[in-house]
């Protein structure tokens, strides 16, 4: 029996099967308990020697279609984060959001006065005032694709630096 | 002779405004497992129609709403700049007809979500007398086509953004 038959991954199956984006597939990922249950039953360094392994096959199955993103997200949830930039420099030749997935959860965390993501004003119609965001832990995409914005009640998020925002 | 196709590809894709289009074009079998994928969609959504094809790998929901189902666009920056070079307008729920495309921006309130990923979108293919009544043509990630009801899908409905192409 492999090591990684040994957790459930029905789930992230089948969120991978409706995912469109990386970060849709992150968000499910963040929060699936048996990623949590990985992260927490093997060290590190076998999470990276399993990775790796997962990284050189073609995946013809969905089950190896998923696994290094798992393995990925797992050691993100360890302290050791030089593990994870070591994982982030891997090879992924057959799995094309690897290393976008690998650059936001490397991406810097700082605290900003914005709230979520807006569009280019040009692409939003005049709307009354919103109410005052609730306090929430969220992330950002990047500013570079926001146009300024008008000044708005603070509130308090956290946001990543977006892999594409140069 | 025949042209060779290659199994994957970028394609030469562009906006009204000539900038390039960042996408990811394959042509590999869809994995093993997909058709389960599809299978268990039918039956979880069963009030909606699923379109007798796919599993594939070749597009995604962006590609079917942005590319003509020709390639898979998964960047949220790429979604904007088309938005945004390709002359649409937003416009109110109410005003969308069929026609007009919806995205789904991540609200950032759901557990390990990044605000402001464009997660999903569609097309517009029908108004409805129900509450919410907006049936819309999209594509599940790597399964099926589906017509659906707007909020009727896997994807973070909570804030929907409706657009019109300007002419």
């Amino acid at each position: 029996v492999k090591l990684i038959d040994r957790f459930d991954l029905s789930q992230v199956e089948r969120d991978f099967a409706v995912a469109n984006t990386p970060l849709f597939l992150l968000r499910k990922l963040r929060i699936n308990s048996e990623v949590d249950r990985l992260s927490r039953s093997l060290d590190g360094r076998r999470l990276i020697h399993e990775l790796g392994r997962a990284l050189m096959r073609k995946p013809r199955i969905l089950r190896n279609a998923v696994r290094p993103y798992v393995y990925l997200v797992a050691l993100s949830k360890q302290q050791d984060k030089s593990l994870l930039r070591r994982a982030a420099a891997l090879e992924a030749p057959h799995h094309p959001w690897f290393k976008c997935i690998a650059d936001v959860l490397l991406a810097p965390t700082v605290a900003t006065e914005s709230g979520a993501f807006e569009f280019p004003a040009s692409l939003i119609e005049p709307k009354a005032p919103a109410q005052p965001a609730p306090r929430i832990q969220s992330f950002e995409v990047p500013a570079t694709l926001v146009q300024p914005q008008a000044p708005r009640e603070p509130v308090s998020v956290t946001r990543i630096i977006m892999p594409w925002e140069d | 002779m025949p042209r060779l196709r290659p199994l994957s590809a970028k394609l030469a894709l562009e906006t009204r405004s000539q900038s390039s289009i960042d996408n990811y074009m394959s042509r590999a079998k869809p994995y093993a497992g997909l058709l389960l994928q599809k299978q268990a969609h039918e039956r979880d959504f069963a009030n909606a129609l699923h379109r007798r094809v796919g599993p594939s790998n070749t597009y995604n929901c962006h590609g079917l709403t942005f590319a003509a189902r020709r390639t898979a666009i998964s960047k949220v920056s790429e979604v904007i700049k088309i938005l945004r070079e390709d002359d649409y307008t937003r416009v109110s729920p109410n005003e969308a007809r069929p026609g007009d495309i919806v995205i789904y921006v991540s609200t950032g309130r759901l557990p390990g979500s990044i605000a402001g990923d464009v997660e999903h979108s569609g097309i517009v293919v029908e108004r409805t007398p129900l509450i919410g009544g907006i049936k819309v043509l999209s594509k599940w990630g790597f399964c099926d086509e589906v017509v659906h009801l707007v909020t009727y899908c896997p994807y973070d409905s909570g804030d929907l953004r409706y657009f019109r192409v300007g002419q």
